[in-house]
């Protein structure tokens, strides 16, 4: 294998198809800087491309630009607090924190530093899977699906602050939004309202813009200042970098969670930054998490990278799509005259290794042109709020209206949004909510499955049980270290 | 206005919200009922627990004359309204005019913005709008007659 990975290398290294890996991570920079705008979208953009283009040629333009959309949405997420796709939502706790004490350019460095290491870390992960991603794959069924929802809503409890009853309330209401439209058991419409819109759901980028960025367009508007309050932004792409560096094993251990979750097909990548953030909080010492620590940037930053890896693994090897953008790229795939299944591990095992290469070099250069981007880009912060507002309501109009081009995109956009702006004014945490509603649709439909399959018996598989016991250790584990901490605090420490 | 009455009002709010969805949940069929019938449930208790919680807080902060904190509500709103008016006049007169007239007028008025500047800033938008539309095959809202 290392001597097919060898012969990849230099496939990928051909200049005639580096050109299209650059093409590629260009418009992946574009795609996630523009809020509203996914992954889906790029794919969607590219596709009609690829169509007879050669394999290598045609994967390094589609992976190129994968790869880097979790690197280019952090400006939006750290510079406005908007998130620029759902896998930077988290990112905007501490990241957006930190430009209002005018560390900006510091955060970026320290996210991209992190989201290029997570990203070679998910390449490394999908080439370590190849052989044995077969049995891997095939051991989680709905049981330890709704538990892996479960995990993911116990990080709701994690990250509702200083009243939990708001944070379980703001959670439950998430759910109840992703219960909107059809239901997964039964061909019937829920909470329609009578309204065609409705019936499919309320899509999750208007949900993720209106409950972030609309509260934030107001409140620039009324705190009337720039989004940092420092005058002058302080210069720090080295000292973000020299962060990640200190907390290497943070960057890892998120890695390795977004690699590890980007597996597990149908969980949904949305998920994926709130877990490594909430993980984070629980394993770093002294942090500060949700008032700018920087290491509040890193665990999400590394782990959306990686979970690109790992969401290849299911896509290329059993064709099973985890989301929108690789449904598509199952698509371009066909198109190119691949098909996706074992073949993918013996005929074509060259392209499979050739993703691989992409996959690490997408991430390394898309970073690498991140970081050159940030100071003209972080100026943006030092702009009065009431001269850039406008401009980003346009730009998140027009991205709202990207989700279905209805109408009830935007009415959604403004109701939520109002909804975000009251919790904000009154401290309700806005997170669970989110975590909330992308869990809503996985979690009834694996619990329903787990039921009608297996009655109660599921609860009795050893992974459940071990995936409890995580959930249990997650939420009991954190209340314990911290009165721990504070005994000792009181106590006047060493 | 106090902030603890606002969050009087939000949690009964949101009671009455689950409250809705429980009844509304009752109605579906029993394989479609039980996620949104348990959520709205357990949303219902507990919005009824934080509301009573929030009655004895403000109770408790009025005897004992504590200074409360006051949210404006005035500014907040006139930029909703902004926000609402923006996207009434996409619904009018289609995003390309209603962005000219919503940028115009929102940087001469609130931004202070100079007639020369605001206009170039309308025009460069426009062309961002035009060309981002065209490159990235990006739609639009459309106004009452479609375009």
């Amino acid at each position: 294998m290392i001597e097919s990975a060898i012969e990849a290398l230099m496939i990928v290294l051909d200049p005639s198809r580096l050109i299209y890996m650059f093409l590629g991570i260009g418009i992946g920079v574009i795609v996630g800087l523009l809020p509203g705008l996914s992954g889906t979208v790029g794919m969607s953009l590219l596709l009609p491309f690829v169509f007879g283009l050669e394999p290598y040629v045609g994967m390094a333009l589609l992976i190129g630009m994968i790869a880097v959309i979790h690197t280019g949405d952090t400006f939006p997420s750290i510079l406005f607090g908007i998130p620029g796709t759902s896998g930077s939502q988290a990112t905007i706790m501490d990241g957006y924190p930190l430009t209002k004490k005018g560390g900006a350019s510091r955060a970026m460095g320290a996210s991209f530093f992190s989201s290029m290491i997570g990203g070679v870390i998910g390449g490394i992960a999908l080439y370590l899977t190849i052989p044995f991603a077969r049995p891997l794959i095939t051991s989680f069924s709905s049981p330890e699906l709704f538990m892996l929802t479960m995990l993911g809503l116990s990080m709701a409890g994690l990250l509702a602050g200083k009243s939990p009853i708001k944070g379980i309330i703001s959670g439950i209401l998430g759910l109840l939004i992703g219960a909107v439209g059809s239901a997964p058991a039964v061909p019937e419409y829920r909470y329609t309202l009578d309204t065609l819109y409705l019936t499919q759901g309320i899509s999750l980028p208007v949900v993720a813009m209106a409950i972030f960025a609309f509260p934030i367009l107001i409140t620039m508007l009324t705190d009337k200042g720039s989004v940092s309050s420092h005058a002058k932004l302080q210069s720090g792409i080295l000292k973000g970098v020299m962060d990640a560096l200190k907390n290497k094993f943070l960057v890892f251990r998120s890695a390795v969670i977004g690699a590890l979750i980007g597996f597990i097909p149908g969980l949904g990548g949305s998920v994926v930054d709130w877990i490594a953030y909430g993980a984070g909080q629980k394993t770093v010492k002294n942090n500060y998490f949700g008032s700018g620590d920087i290491r509040g940037v890193i665990a999400p930053e590394s782990a959306n990278n990686a979970k690109e890896g790992g969401s290849l693994v299911p896509t290329l090897l059993f064709g099973i799509p985890g989301s929108g953008t690789t449904a598509i790229l199952l698509g371009g795939l066909t198109l190119m005259g691949l098909e996706a299944g074992p073949k993918m591990l013996s005929d074509d095992l060259p392209v499979t290794l050739s993703i691989v290469w992409t996959l690490v070099f997408a991430n390394i250069f898309g970073a690498l042109l991140c970081m050159l981007l940030v100071r003209p880009i972080s100026k943006i912060s030092l702009v009065p709020g009431e001269k850039i507002v406008p401009f980003l309501l346009v730009l998140l109009v027009v991205g709202a209206y990207q989700s279905t081009m209805s109408w009830g995109d935007l009415i959604v956009f403004v109701v939520i949004g109002l909804l975000g702006y009251v919790m904000t004014i009154l401290d309700w945490p806005r997170p669970p909510l989110l975590i909330g509603f992308v869990l809503a649709l996985p979690a009834e439909r694996y619990y329903w499955i787990s039921i009608e399959r297996y009655g109660w018996e599921w609860l009795t598989n050893p992974l459940v049980i071990a995936l409890a016991i995580i959930i249990v250790l997650l939420l009991a584990g954190g209340t314990i270290m911290k009165r721990f901490s504070k005994k000792f605090e009181s106590k006047g420490g060493i | 206005m106090n902030k603890d009455y606002l969050n009087l009002i939000f949690s009964g709010f949101l009671f009455s919200l689950f409250t809705f969805t429980l009844i509304e949940a009752l109605t579906f069929s029993k394989l479609a009922q039980f996620f949104p019938l348990y959520i709205s449930v357990a949303g219902v208790i507990l919005t009824f627990v934080y509301f009573i919680a929030q009655v004895f807080t403000i109770y408790k902060q009025q005897k004992k004359e504590e200074n409360q904190t006051i949210l404006p509500l005035l500014q907040p709103l006139k930029y909703i309204g902004w926000v609402i008016g923006y996207l009434l006049l996409i619904f009018i007169g289609g995003l390309l005019l209603a962005t000219v007239i919503f940028l115009f007028t929102f940087l001469i008025f609130e931004s202070k913005m100079k007639l020369l500047s605001a206009g170039i800033s309308v025009v460069f938008v426009l062309i961002c709008v035009s060309l981002l539309s065209s490159a990235l095959d990006i739609y639009w809202p459309t106004n009452l007659i479609g375009f």
